[in-house]
């Protein structure tokens, strides 16, 4: 287990810090706790959709196309269920939200080794985030901070520790993943992407119904 | 962004794998999308992409390297991406309702690896007739040969006449046997070929027109008669690229076309038949004028059963690559199969002009409303213009191809530009402005007097907008540097603070604009010579009142007085300097400054104090006791000294003389504004 869950069974720290990682705890793994974090006309349309772990009419590989998104709880949930991800081979990832096609979420991902590219299609309407995974994926073991943002990055993954930062204001930047988890390989600019992900980038920016500034 | 060119005609694109603008081609068989990767900055350098370009436009062989193909082709192993072009390509489909080769794509992603090749819409569809115009002709209805004699002609009419319409038979003899109706005939009919591949070649149009476009070694005119007749076989299915492709066919062989040949082969056949040879080239020319008529026709017709979209599709794709957007001479028939659709397109580019005009004097009458009505409007005027733009944009190439104008394009193009223009002028609206600017840019490229002007245009609101960031930077740059704020007191804090809103001393505030006036300074205190601590001073106000702040604390002291020199003191240095230009004398405690000196006291020991005026050139300054000094040079009795920290704006003075004194030859301190 994580450092957080060491912390949580030691018996010297003080009760402001104790609530300050159950904060954090609830903020990753609470669903209800997360539909209270967004506005509350949101919160109600998302209580009100369906919940399930797979579109019952989804057509296509789940999660890699937008005829079959990941169901997940809002945007806090979009973090939450992405940042649980990892490849099979052990690999979290990270990641971004590069637009939308109609109601579907992009999402332009990288394992934290810079090995692997991925681009995963989300639906945020549901009040329950999806107990499945992706084809290659699996949900870690670890305690899953949050390693990505539902906003677009410009320069993903080198900016993130600005971006990081930037959460500041959302009271989010704590529930995220240590700096010194990515910072090796950004300074050594191990993150490149291949020629197939550019192409597929530039195929599905081409479809994107809304955008972040790009 | 990704810089792309497009594997069919080298122009740029903006993605390797979408359709290109210029063009319209889309890449689809897995030799075109390797290819198209390869034609991309992720595989080439700038410098190879432009020499790509130029061997596609000049149709040279392609010189890309095996490896940059391998690497892209190992990219499309990848089943996402594959995926992905399958629901590019069905997206396109739906979007556009053109006719598509989608179908002939497989759905499985995992079978498109091994398809290199796709089946062009001509070969999948293989239409047939059951007749053509070809058909029609006298030669054909009466079965006769170009070399059968006036005897046969009519031995032949009368037996057609037991079983067709007696009057067409007898009309198609007359026609051949009128030496002055035959050479229409002959023109008409497939003059130079022989009387058996004349009937393969009219049973084969009939059973798969298309094969004709590729047949080699036929004479011209029989070429294009047989090409005129398959475009019979052409309905509303058929496939843009292909159509645009047949058509550029038919104009360059209409254009090879030579009177000399053409006499030839017929008094060839004449010489053969008995009749009377074709004396001069004006006969035959007066007929071939005729036939490309016909021609134009053949094709006019084909694209009318043609959707709307896929017909302006066809033409702008024909006459784009024809004239290589705009820069090459057309080829007669497209010039004139562009007139004809200017023609025909006349009454929708008029309604659309209209609705363009209503919108702009909706744009210009919503002006006071704000920006965002105006936004509407050009929102709206964006999709209109859009739409004139794709019907026009054939007749705007040929146009620009011709060394000409399109006048209806020019006319609408300078009066969104008009808009664009008093949006900013008169409105200060540069965002619609260059929204407008940058569409006139894309819709009107075509029209090198518009592009021009509009580009300067565009340049200079581009200025303007870079201009106005850099300002807005610098405001939000001074205002965190003037930012500032302190609690101040040991027991009962009280809040100091500066910011672009003014400054703030125990919840009393002074807007920046107002202060007039600023003091500062330190005493430091001991007590049997030991030093027990400085107490700084600040004091700014007004014209009424004056906020005077106490504090111990050096840091808060320095950081202050350097966010009140530059939010306030560089100010009132100006005013300070402007009042003296204006003739003002200004009093700083006993000294009155002039611009061109100043007035000293001269201290006398018996007797009252007397006033020296001198000029900057006589005086010298100094430092002493918390005061600022001022002095005449050759008479140490006469001098000056301004309290810092009891006398307001000392320290401003102060600035404008030191500065005044290392500027040499300063006679005036407003010198100093220049």
């Amino acid at each position: 287990m994580g450092f957080l869950s060491n912390l949580f069974g030691g018996s010297k720290e003080d009760k402001a810090l104790r609530e300050a990682l159950a904060h954090i705890h609830r903020i990753l793994d609470d669903e209800a706790f997360q539909l209270e974090l967004i506005n509350p006309a949101m919160k109600a349309m998302l209580e009100s959709a369906p919940a399930y772990d797979k579109a019952p009419n989804g057509t296509g590989p789940f999660g890699f196309t937008e005829t079959n998104p990941i169901p997940v709880n809002g945007p806090i949930g979009q973090l939450a269920y992405l940042s649980k991800l990892e490849t099979q081979s052990g690999l979290r990832i990270l990641f971004h939200r590069i637009g939308a096609i109609d109601t579907v979420d992009v999402f332009e991902a990288v394992t934290f080794n810079g090995g692997e590219w991925f681009i995963l299609f989300v639906d945020l309407y549901h009040p329950k985030r999806s107990r499945l995974c992706p084809n290659g994926f699996r949900f870690t073991t670890d305690v899953a901070q949050f390693s990505g943002f539902h906003k677009f990055c410009e320069n993903f993954p080198y900016d993130f520790v600005e971006k990081k930062a930037s959460e500041r204001e959302s009271g989010l930047n704590m529930a995220y993943i240590a700096i010194s988890k990515v910072s090796e390989q950004i300074q050594n600019r191990v993150f490149n992407r291949p020629l197939a992900h550019k192409a597929k980038l530039e195929l599905v920016k081409n479809r994107l119904t809304s955008f972040q500034s790009q | 962004m990704t810089t792309a060119i497009c594997f069919k005609c080298g122009s740029e694109k903006s993605a390797a794998l979408l359709a290109c603008s210029a063009c319209g081609t889309t890449p689809r068989s897995h030799d075109e999308l390797a290819l198209s990767l390869v034609l991309t900055d992720h595989l080439s350098s700038k410098a190879e992409l432009t020499h790509y370009s130029h061997e596609l436009r000049n149709h040279l062989k392609l010189s890309v390297p095996l490896d940059a193909l391998s690497q892209a082709q190992d990219a499309l192993k990848d089943p996402q991406l594959m995926a992905m072009l399958g629901t590019q390509s069905a997206s396109r489909t739906i979007v556009t309702g053109a006719p598509t080769t989608a179908p002939h794509r497989p759905t499985d992603p995992t079978s498109l690896q091994s398809t290199n090749s796709l089946a062009t819409p001509r070969a999948s569809a293989r239409p047939t007739l059951k007749s053509t115009a070809l058909h029609q002709t006298p030669f054909a209805i009466l079965g006769v040969t170009t070399r059968d004699n006036r005897k046969r002609i009519v031995e032949l009419a009368e037996e057609k006449s037991l079983y067709l319409d007696h009057d067409v038979c007898q009309k198609a003899r007359s026609d051949l046997t009128n030496p002055r109706n035959r050479l229409s005939a002959e023109i008409a009919w497939l003059p130079g070929v022989s009387p058996r591949k004349t009937s393969q070649l009219l049973e084969n149009l009939l059973q798969d027109p298309m094969t004709v476009r590729e047949m080699a070694g036929l004479p011209t005119l029989a070429h294009l008669n047989l090409l005129a007749a398959a475009f019979e076989a052409v309905d509303g299915k058929h496939d843009a690229d292909d159509l645009a492709s047949f058509i550029l066919e038919v104009a360059a062989l209409a254009d090879g076309l030579d009177p000399d040949d053409i006499l030839r082969d017929i008094n060839e056949d004449r010489a053969v038949s008995g009749f009377p040879d074709v004396q001069t080239f004006e006969q035959v020319e007066a007929e071939l004028a005729e036939r490309k008529r016909y021609y134009r026709n053949a094709i006019k017709d084909a694209l009318n059963r043609l959707p709307p979209t896929t017909l302006i599709q066809v033409m702008t794709e024909a006459v784009d690559a024809i004239t290589s957007n705009g820069e090459d001479h057309a080829p007669e028939l497209i010039d004139e199969l562009v007139d004809s659709y200017e023609v025909e397109t006349q009454s929708f580019l008029q309604k659309e002009a209209e609705n363009v005009h209503k919108l702009i004097k909706a744009a210009r009458d919503s002006t006071n409303a704000g920006e965002a009505a105006v936004k509407t409007y050009v929102d709206k005027l964006a999709v209109v213009a859009r739409n004139w733009d794709k019907v026009a944009q054939p007749i705007q190439l040929s146009a620009k191809a011709r060394g000409i104008n399109h006048e209806a394009s020019r006319d609408l193009a300078y009066e969104i530009r008009s808009l664009a223009i008093d949006l900013f002028n008169k409105h200060d609206m540069l965002t619609q402005s260059q929204r407008l600017t940058g569409l006139l840019q894309e819709l009107f490229a075509e029209l090198p007097e518009v592009s021009e002007r509009v580009e300067q245009d565009a340049d200079a609101l581009a200025d303007i907008f870079r201009e106005r960031g850099q300002s807005v930077a610098r405001k939000d740059e001074w205002a965190r540097e003037i930012t500032y704020h302190a609690e101040i007191g040991i027991m009962f804090k009280d809040t100091l603070s500066i910011s672009p809103d003014g400054l703030s001393w125990k919840g009393h505030g002074f807007p920046l604009d107002t202060i007039t006036r600023v003091r500062w300074g330190g005493v430091r205190h001991s007590v049997n010579g030991v030093p027990t601590g400085t107490a700084y001073t600040i004091a700014f106000g007004d014209s009424r009142s004056e906020a005077i702040v106490e504090l111990k604390k050096e840091d808060i002291y320095s950081k202050f007085i350097d966010k009140l020199w530059r939010a306030v003191c560089v100010r009132l240095l100006g005013e300070m300097l402007e009042a003296l230009k204006t003739g003002r004398d200004l009093y700083f405690g006993e000294a009155l400054v002039h611009d061109n000196g100043i007035t000293l006291v001269k201290h006398k020991l018996l007797g009252a104090n007397e006033k020296v005026r001198c000029s900057w050139g006589q005086t010298q300054i100094w430092n002493a006791d918390g005061s600022f000094c001022i002095g005449a040079k050759d008479d140490k009795k006469t001098n000056v000294a301004i309290s810092y920290i009891h006398v307001a704006n000392t320290h401003i003075l102060e600035q404008a003389i030191r500065m005044a004194f290392k500027k040499s030859g300063v006679l005036r301190l407003s010198d100093l504004l220049q």
